[in-house]
């Protein structure tokens, strides 16, 4: 219920100040009700955590602290690392690796729709390659990659562009085809040139796609860093995830893994911000 | 198809006459011949327009109405130069279509609006298109906006509006240039029947107002009747048409008019010649 509907119904309840059996007003019952949900929420929000970390507890106990580690050792890996200036340096080279393959992707794969998009033809010639390609696990490629760019960090960006491309090609293609044929039509009745045309309505149509095939390329793209230094890697953050498994450092690995997600949830949170002023027109009404 | 009585057919025989002359002597639109054949799908050439002519003078209110897949929005779409007849000759303000881009506002079934312009942007659209500045732009689409009753909505999204809010919006974009001529394809199809009236009462004003010539595709008798100087009938495909008929009905019209029997005769004169020419 709406905030404005609840207190319409207040109102109207206080207005008719029938007492319920033990003395309380209707309004009084609601707002106790609402108070119970609001604790029960809160609860279950604190409780949720608690009982993973219980039975985490539990688990570790069960299979042996060597290959499931206790809460608390992994926790205190993870403030370890964060104090260690070496461990720092492989989430800057992750982060490097991440955000290059990224940017090469989005332009890469926004061009290259937009290419596709405005010749027809070519469209419906390259079709089968792109959705033949599109299924090719891209992750296969990483050695091959690796043999032709080298070891370096520069066949890492390649690797997680080439995971990242796809998700923004194919969204962007997409939104090309679903701009309105009326709209098209109108455009062409007021003799808009190609490039207003392109700067007034393509563009913006296409924009939540893109910023929804970007929302998915970050997060490949960090599967692709991390795929492409596991292939062969001194430094970043999968390489640091090789070495801690070579030594069964199994809390170490966690360690990683949490500040894996943590870099996932801030790009994501960073992109979304970035990109929400743009696309205030196309939210749902309701939400 | 109902059979014909000789109560049906007689009202139509003084119909069966050539194309009316437009009620002024300057001609926005003279076609002659126009015929249009598409390929399909499969390949399969369909004739459209078998051979329309038609003759539309300055600020006239014509509508086209006929069975469905008769080519009526393919005329418009020949008229705004946005397909090119097979044969025949048309001419828009004594220009080709092909050669010279006509002056014209378009005016869609659906809205059509751009969903990330609000009102004002919309109808300053064709405006902006055209290069003109920006504080022109915004005293023009004032004067639009307060034209199509819409004062004061210039800040709204699109999507805060009505269906018959947001075509008026679109009618409004379709005179920003002060166009000689609207092309309006079933402009009112997608309203319910209430608002669809008010509508033709409103368009009805604008038209008395500006004195912009109208083609207007629709489906609907009573509308076709109610707001036109003349109603063409096509037949089915290959079309032609098959009668072009004055409607002599009093202006300013309101809404006594719809309920009007002069109203109710026109209307049934339309019918005749549809159901003559071919069913609906």
């Amino acid at each position: 219920m709406s905030q404005t509907t609840q207190q319409l119904d207040d109102r109207r309840a206080e207005g008719s100040s029938r007492h319920v059996g033990d003395g309380r007003t209707p309004v009084q019952v609601r707002r106790r009700a609402a108070v119970r949900r609001r604790v029960t929420v809160w609860g279950l929000g604190v409780l949720i955590p608690v009982v993973i970390v219980a039975v985490w507890q539990l688990l570790s106990q069960l299979v042996g602290a060597y290959l499931l580690p206790e809460p608390l050792d992994v926790a205190r890996k993870i403030v370890d690392d964060a104090s260690s200036g070496a461990f720092w340096g492989d989430v800057w080279v992750t982060l490097v690796e991440v955000l290059l393959g990224f940017v090469l992707a989005s332009l890469a794969g926004a061009a290259a729709a937009v290419f596709v998009a405005s010749v027809p033809l070519l469209e419906r010639l390259l079709m089968p390659y792109i959705v033949g390609f599109q299924t090719l696990p891209k992750i296969a490629l990483a050695p091959l990659i690796t043999i032709w760019v080298g070891y370096g960090i520069n066949s890492k960006v390649v690797i997680t562009a080439l995971v990242a491309v796809f998700p923004v090609f194919v969204n962007v293609l997409t939104g090309f085809r679903s701009i309105d044929r009326d709209a098209l039509l109108l455009m062409r009745s007021l003799r808009a040139s190609r490039t207003q045309t392109f700067l007034k309505l393509k563009l913006p149509a296409i924009l939540p796609y893109l910023v929804a095939g970007l929302n998915i390329a970050i997060v490949f793209a960090i599967i692709g860093a991390i795929v492409g230094e596991f292939i062969g890697s001194s430094n970043g953050l999968g390489s640091v995830i090789l070495t801690r498994q070579a030594s069964i450092d199994v809390a170490g690995v966690f360690s990683v893994l949490f500040y894996l997600s943590l870099i996932g949830l801030a790009l994501s949170y960073l992109l979304e911000g970035v990109t929400r002023p743009f696309l205030a027109w196309s939210e749902n009404r309701d939400s | 198809m109902p059979e014909l009585t000789a109560n049906d057919v007689a009202p139509v025989e003084g119909a069966q006459v050539p194309p009316s002359e437009p009620r002024s002597g300057d001609e926005v639109i003279a076609m002659t011949g126009i015929q249009h054949t598409y390929l399909a799908g499969n390949g399969e050439e369909i004739p459209a327009v078998g051979d329309a002519t038609l003759r539309v003078g300055a600020g006239e209110f014509v509508s086209i109405i006929g069975p469905s897949g008769c080519g009526k929005s393919t005329l418009l779409k020949i008229i705004a130069g946005l397909v090119h007849p097979s044969a025949g000759d048309i001419r828009v303000q004594g220009h080709s279509p092909a050669d010279v881009a006509p002056e014209y506002g378009l005016v869609f079934q659906a809205p059509n609006l751009l969903p990330w312009r609000n009102v004002a942007a919309n109808v300053g659209l064709p405006l902006e298109i055209n290069g003109v500045g920006r504080r022109d732009r915004e005293r023009r689409v004032e004067e639009l906006l307060e034209l199509v009753g819409l004062q004061g909505f210039g800040r709204k999204s699109p999507r805060e509006l009505s269906g018959g809010m947001q075509q008026r919006v679109a009618i409004a974009r379709a005179l920003t240039t002060d166009p000689p001529l609207l092309l309006m394809d079933e402009p009112f199809g997608a309203l319910d029947a209430m608002t669809r009236e008010q509508m033709n009462i409103e368009l009805q004003a604008v038209n008395a107002e500006l004195g912009t010539a109208v083609v207007m595709v629709t489906h609907s008798i009573d509308e076709a009747v109610f707001l036109s100087d003349r109603v063409v009938v096509m037949s089915a495909r290959p079309s032609r048409v098959a009668a072009d008929l004055p409607i002599d009905l009093p202006r300013p019209r309101g809404q006594e008019t719809f309920g009007s029997a002069e109203l109710g005769r026109h209307a049934n004169q339309v019918r005749a010649v549809m159901n003559q020419a071919g069913g609906h």
